[in-house]
């Protein structure tokens, strides 16, 4: 038995796939590719395909002793049996969800005021009602889109999720070994992989957002040290002439805002370390039982195996 | 597009008055960015699953204009030498009334114009298929009355955008899978029409009823092949075009007989 190279020259074009099915794949870019741990015997209709491919991409490799790679294949499921590592760069709070976006508008007001004080003040008050008061809010943003962009894949089961990712490469080895052994000598669903972690309370809180949302809130705030009347420096105000010659004044609070903005996602970032080490610590939880379910399968699997690998 | 447009809608609610947010309110907007980040990603995933699907797409069609079709056009070259009787009747499933010459024309010219990547430039889509419901959207939330159910009506959104895109997928999966079953066929056309060319040479006498076969069946193939090609995913305007249906299944239907006829 031989195996099957495809070399980079391969343009997609599916012919092979189509004609010889039992050998051929397409991948995730269109390309074919070889299916796992499939070789070449004697095969009239795979050496037509190889002569056809338009671009001579496909030749046969070496000789394969198949012993020695279903112990290869075998070596890759006991790696498997280590798990999930998560580790912090894997959960980072990266500089993209750092970014606070701007706060509802406080503009100027119209020149309504009878003193410059009073402009001022009343620049302050809109500030804080309009602007201030959403600092937990933003705050809770820029969590919400961390946790559904970069924890979700530990609490979710579509083709993002990080055990749907590792029970895909896992079958793929299985297929390998099936391949290698002999479909029939194996149960059907002998590649089927379908690990998860239990939906357990963390689980169902991560999904609503009660963890890693809520409750972090507050560590951003600890870093947040400013009160609103300290953005008062940044509330500008104007005069003019009303038609009667009297002076009128109007507040300016844009730059008391863009000033929030800022430090807001100053705090953000200075929080990053502790929202990194705190979620670390949910989505541990929630792996480790992955680890424990993927390891007792895996043994399955394994003795299943070594009546073939004598 | 349509969900960054949709939450500017969000931003209009207005603020807590207190300096920090009560917890029942906190929960609240915790429910309601959740909506909308999930939203966002829901997008940018069936966007990105939908661009996947078109560029193979493109890449089956890039294959058969730069490898399939120059081999057919150099058989097609030697065919042209024979003098064949085109009326000879065969057993041909014949593919719509096909002229040989605009045909090979045809494909020449497609051969000649490099498939531009702008095809598979998926925002494109977007400006056409969504355009109604962008004014949708902002009808909604402007009736909406609290931030959740704003996150609401931008998360159903979201769902619509990506029903589209999983149409668009749904389509370049049908029209990818149609050109490498076609693609499989005329490969292995053109090959016997070369191995009866070589044993024949150029004089009529020669050839068989059943080689004058071989040879009408790769120029029919060529026939079939070319208009494949040219089904679009989607229209100028970013459309799911209808009358691509039509053509995906006459392609299918005559893929189907000729299997037929060559297992026969
Ligand atoms: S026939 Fe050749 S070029 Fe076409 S998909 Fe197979 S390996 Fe690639």
């Amino acid at each position: 038995m031989k195996q099957i190279i495809i070399n980079e020259k391969c343009n997609g074009c599916g012919m092979c796939v189509v004609k010889c099915p039992n050998y051929f794949e397409s991948n995730d870019d269109g390309n074919a590719q070889v299916i796992k741990g499939v070789l070449a015997g004697n095969d009239a209709v795979l050496n037509t395909v190889i002569s056809e491919c338009p671009v001579k991409a496909i030749s046969f490799g070496g000789e394969v002793n198949i012993k020695q790679s279903l112990q290869e294949e075998v070596n890759k499921l006991k790696a498997f049996a280590n798990g999930l590592n998560v580790k912090r760069e894997d959960i980072a709070f990266t500089d993209a969800y750092c970014t606070v976006t701007t706060f509802p508008y406080v503009g100027s007001s119209s020149y309504e005021y009878s003193s410059s004080s009073s402009a001022e003040r009343a620049g302050l008050s809109k500030f804080r009602d309009r602007a201030y008061s959403q600092i937990d809010s933003k705050i809770l943003d820029v969590i919400t889109s961390y946790r559904v962009n970069i924890i979700k894949p530990y609490y979710s089961t579509d083709e993002k999720s990080v055990y749907t990712q590792l029970n895909k490469k896992i079958s793929d080895v299985l297929t390998a070994v099936s391949n290698l052994i002999g479909k029939n000598k194996l149960p059907s669903d002998f590649c089927n992989v379908d690990v998860y972690p239990e939906r357990d309370t963390v689980w169902k809180m991560l999904e609503k957002g009660e963890i890693i949302g809520e409750n972090f809130v507050s560590i951003v705030r600890r870093e947040f040290k400013y009160s609103a009347s300290d953005y008062q420096t940044y509330i500008d105000w104007d005069d003019m002439e009303d038609y009667r010659g009297k002076d009128k004044y109007c507040y300016r609070a844009q730059e008391a805002v863009e000033e929030l903005r800022k430090d807001v996602q100053s705090a953000v970032r200075w929080a990053r370390s502790d929202i990194e080490e705190n979620s670390l610590g949910y989505v541990n939880g929630i792996v480790n039982d992955y680890n424990r379910k993927l390891k007792t399968f895996l043994d399955k699997k394994l003795s299943i195996i070594a009546k073939f690998v004598v | 597009m349509l969900i960054e447009l949709a939450l500017v809608g969000t931003l209009a609610y207005s603020a807590d008055k207190s300096n920090k947010m009560d917890e029942q309110a906190l929960a609240k907007r915790s429910k309601a960015y959740t909506r909308e980040a999930e939203a966002r990603e829901l997008v940018y995933r069936k966007r990105n699953a939908a661009d996947k699907k078109m560029q193979i797409v493109a890449k089956r069609k890039r294959a058969v204009i730069e490898s399939t079709l120059p081999k057919f056009i150099e058989v097609y070259q030697k065919i042209q030498k024979i003098d064949l009787n085109i009326s000879d009747k065969n057993d041909l499933v014949v593919y719509n009334n096909f002229n040989l010459c605009n045909t090979v024309k045809s494909m020449e010219t497609v051969i000649k114009q490099p498939l531009t990547d702008k095809q598979l430039i998926t925002e494109v889509i977007f400006k056409g298929i969504t355009g109604y419901m962008i004014a949708d959207s902002k009808r909604n939330l402007s009736a909406a009355k609290s931030q959740l159910s704003a996150a609401n009506v931008v998360y159903s959104q979201a769902q619509s955008v990506a029903e589209v895109y999983d149409a668009i997928i749904g389509r370049s999966e049908r029209i990818s899978n149609l050109i490498m079953r076609m693609n499989a066929l005329f490969l292995g056309s053109i090959s016997e029409t070369e191995k009866v060319i070589s044993k024949n040479g150029t004089d009529v006498r020669a050839y068989t009823e059943h080689d004058k076969g071989i040879l009408m069946t790769c120029v029919n193939i060529a026939a079939a092949m070319s208009d494949i090609i040219n089904i679009p995913v989607l229209d100028e305007n970013g459309e799911l075009c209808r009358s691509a249906v039509e053509m995906i299944q006459t392609g299918e239907i005559y893929l189907e007989q000729m299997n037929e006829m060559i297992n026969q």
